[in-house]
């Protein structure tokens, strides 16, 4: 097949997209994800995963179409627990829960509902369009990284902790420490060897990111609402009688649209991803940030660039898959197994090939985004008449919830436990006053940093961390990041009273 | 004297019968095949089409495919271990679950499992940027010879199946380079296609769709279909790799009854002379082969205790 130049593609994606029944899978693609994001213990790829086998009876079209809509709203759907019930359904959401929850107890959740659909939606839509312009020469951009520059970022991205730490630098400093200690449990992928696994097979593979984070998180705060019982319990009332309105988002430009970007372009480096993304989007919101006070209180521009990021992220992670074939991320790994399982080869073949699922799928992108607006509009009625009911029922179902969504990452009653420790650990960490993002921060980029520091070693010396440009850059912006506080402060200590 | 002719006749026959009654009724309830990693992963894939072509025409019961991902298939052999051994649960495996096992000192788990089937040959390969300076076998001899045991090959974590095999094309050159290990196929690929690593060890399939890769040799005893251009590396002089492959099989607990064994036997000779599956055996690079009882177990204690060599 001759291939097609950029409009007739687009106008074969329209087409094939425009099928009743593909819309109608694509509404129900966005529906099912907004429901398994929500769903603590199952991510997009988990989401999608479960979905392959339902997707032999489709044609290969259609079950795409699928797929992409179930990913886009997955990254959507893990904000809704995270803002409601500080139970991040996706690692992602982790960094959303950091403002989207403490506006919803200061009885805001038409606010922090409408900022993470607003932000998801544009930061989805932001993706998809630089998907379709630049899939091509951003793909190379991707593989520019090597391990010099995956190290240089993973440090950059773990810079981003000291925008959790202006009330207890050292504490957050200690969680950092902590959460890198435990990122190298598990089997060494140089050497071949376990270490810390004391034998449990369960800890092979290193202790398991979604349980350990919904402990932290959601555990953590159940047990601290138990130890709080003889107070009067009482459920969030909304101060507001309908949903943010759509405008108040784009009331924070530089925050929206720059998270877009950023996490499209991070999503486009394989295995980079939503969580790191978030987390970068939502250092970088502090820094421009006029209250950057705020932050860590219900700032609208926490949730924005948390939101923005992993949504944006998505359009860029499909970057490399349907440029060169490599999974820019977990989802796009299992996205990856599903076409060859339809009789597909993903790469730069494919839209040659099947102009019209590549092309549909850059369509599909942007049709899942606008259900998922219409969806999520209408979830949130939902979600706040959720809030309405009582907290110590709320409070009992999300302990069953927390252990449940552990369960479900592995069907292995050992991450129920892991779910369990790290919910005491997360309610000591709280009531020593420790910020739990920054471990959570520590454990998603510990492996990211010790493997490639030990990859770069062995390809080449150690001076080329900072010989090769984009290292040098993004290790200046790490240093930048972590100078300017101190700097800031001192300046400040400095000015008359 | 008839009569007790009979009834001797009736009670020797009685275990046949049985046999052949469990072999004609089995299975009664759905099956399930177990795959030690995520949806999509070559060997779910092969185990999803096993169970399509065992319900197209072979068994009257669902057959469902249950992912028990962690510890490289360990946490799968423990969730095998646990069922009944009943022959409900298949455990669709790899080369790479016998490296795993060995390199993490539980190969006595391998002892508890039947290896029932082996059925694909996925043969290993040593592939490169099809725009950097190797563009030949010779080439990267020369190569790694230059860069003085410093040349970087990628691949998967250290102790599976490619870097194994990394370790014996390296002892048959007579040389060492570096194994830089990714978390996943996908990633050491991305190395090489941004020209971070220089040899890529893998299987054919990985560049179906990347024309910007090359295949420099490969270990199938001949040329394969598809990649007509790349040498084996029989041809190159170098027997002793010729057969090297990431083969996919089916196993079952051990104290699974022999009726039903026999029964699975004969459903899995079925299923992969299926043309469907033959078909997509070849699609993904592969050689359809079909190896039982002593040739299969031969095949993987031979390979712990080559990997036991290269590994301690």
């Amino acid at each position: 097949m001759a291939e097609l130049d950029f409009f007739n593609g687009i106008l074969v994606g329209l087409a094939s997209v425009a099928e009743p029944f593909n819309l109608l899978m694509i509404g129900f693609g966005a529906l099912l994800g907004i429901l398994f994001g929500a769903t603590p213990g199952l991510s997009p790829s988990m989401g999608v995963a479960l979905l392959v086998p339902l997707s032999f009876g489709m044609d290969a079209t259609t079950a795409f179409f699928f797929f992409v809509a179930v990913y886009q709203a997955a990254n959507y759907g893990g904000s809704i627990t995270a803002v409601a019930i500080n139970t991040p359904g996706t690692p992602a959401a982790v960094v959303t829960a950091l403002d989207g929850f403490p506006m919803t107890q200061q009885g805001h959740p038409e606010s922090s509902f409408g900022y993470s659909l607003y932000a998801s939606v544009v930061g989805g839509i932001i993706g998809a369009i630089l998907l379709v312009l630049f899939a091509v020469p951003l793909a190379q951009v991707g593989l520019y990284f090597g391990p010099h520059e995956y190290f240089a970022l993973a440090v950059f991205g773990l810079s981003t902790v000291v925008a959790f730490s202006t009330k207890a630098p050292l504490k957050a400093i200690v969680a950092t420490l902590f959460g890198l200690l435990v990122s190298t449990i598990g089997t060494d992928p140089f050497s071949g060897l376990e270490r810390s696994t004391f034998g449990v097979i369960d800890l092979y593979d290193g202790v398991s990111l979604l349980p350990a984070m919904i402990g932290l998180f959601a555990l953590g705060e159940v047990f601290e609402q138990f130890s709080r019982k003889s107070q009067a319990q009482k459920a969030v009332v909304s101060t507001m009688e309908s949903l943010l309105p759509l405008k108040r988002v784009f009331a924070f430009p530089r925050v929206l649209f720059g998270s877009s970007v950023l996490g499209t372009a991070i999503g486009v480096i394989p295995g980079a991803g939503a969580t790191i993304a978030s987390f970068i989007c939502y250092g970088r919101a502090k820094k421009v940030s006029r209250t950057p006070e705020k932050f860590g209180d219900g700032a609208a521009e926490g949730i924005i660039a948390s939101e923005a990021a992993n949504s944006s992220s998505v359009g860029g992670a499909l970057v490399p898959l349907l440029a060169l074939g490599i999974p820019g991320s977990a989802t796009d790994a299992v996205l990856l197994g599903a076409l060859t399982l339809h009789g597909l080869t993903a790469g730069p073949e494919l839209v040659r090939q099947r102009p019209d699922v590549v092309y549909g799928i850059f369509v599909a992108l942007f049709v899942a985004n606008f259900a998922i607006y219409f969806l999520g509009r209408f979830g949130v009625q939902i979600w706040i008449r959720i809030l309405r009911i009582p907290q110590s029922i709320v409070i009992s179902s999300v302990f069953l919830l927390c252990l449940w969504g552990s369960f479900t990452v592995r069907n292995s009653v050992f991450d129920c436990w892991v779910c369990l420790l790290f919910g005491v650990l997360g309610y000591g960490m709280k009531r020593g006053g420790y910020p739990i993002a920054p471990l959570v921060l520590g454990l998603v980029l510990g492996e990211m940093i010790e493997m490639n520091f030990r990859r770069a070693l062995l390809m080449g010396e150690f001076s080329l961390f900072f010989t090769k440009p984009l290292s040098l850059v993004l290790l200046l912006l790490t240093l930048i990041s972590l100078v300017s506080p101190v700097v800031k402060g001192s300046l400040r200590h400095g000015e008359p009273d | 004297m008839l009569l007790r002719l009979f009834l001797t006749l009736v009670l020797l026959s009685t275990p046949f019968l049985e046999r052949t009654l469990a072999e004609e009724t089995f299975p009664e309830r759905p099956l399930k095949i177990v795959v030690y990693t995520e949806s999509g992963g070559v060997i779910d894939q092969t185990a999803r089409q096993l169970a399509l072509v065992l319900e197209k025409s072979n068994v009257a019961v669902p057959v469902v495919v249950e992912n028990i991902k962690g510890g490289g298939g360990l946490v799968a052999i423990e969730h095998i271990l646990r069922q009944p051994a009943d022959g409900y649960t298949l455990f669709a495996l790899t080369s790479s679950v016998i490296s795993k096992a060995v390199a993490s000192k539980r190969e006595s788990r391998l002892e508890l499992l039947d290896y029932l089937a082996l059925v694909v040959d996925d043969y290993e390969c040593l592939i490169v940027h099809r725009e950097g300076s190797l563009k030949t076998f010779e080439d990267l001899k020369s190569f790694v010879r230059s860069k003085n045991s410093n040349s970087n090959w990628v691949g998967p974590a250290s102790g599976g199946t490619d870097h194994l095999f990394a370790q014996k094309v390296w002892a048959s050159l007579g040389m060492k380079a570096n194994w830089i290990p990714y978390r996943s196929g996908g990633e050491a690929i991305a190395a090489i296609l941004g020209k971070h690593g220089d040899v890529y060890v893998g299987n054919p399939q990985d560049t179906l769709g990347r024309p910007d890769l090359q295949v420099l040799a490969v270990a199938s005893p001949q040329r394969l279909k598809g990649f007509e251009s790349a040498p084996t590396f029989a041809e190159l002089g170098y027997p002793e790799l010729s057969g090297e492959s990431l083969w996919r099989g089916f196993a079952l607990r051990s104290e699974t009854p022999a009726n039903v064994r026999a029964r699975w036997k004969v459903l899995l000779e079925k299923a992969t002379s299926d043309p469907t599956w033959q078909q997509f055996v070849l699609a993904g690079a592969a050689l359809p082969r079909f190896e039982t009882d002593d040739e299969f177990r031969s095949i993987v204690h031979a390979q712990i205790e080559s990997d036991k060599k290269l590994l301690f």
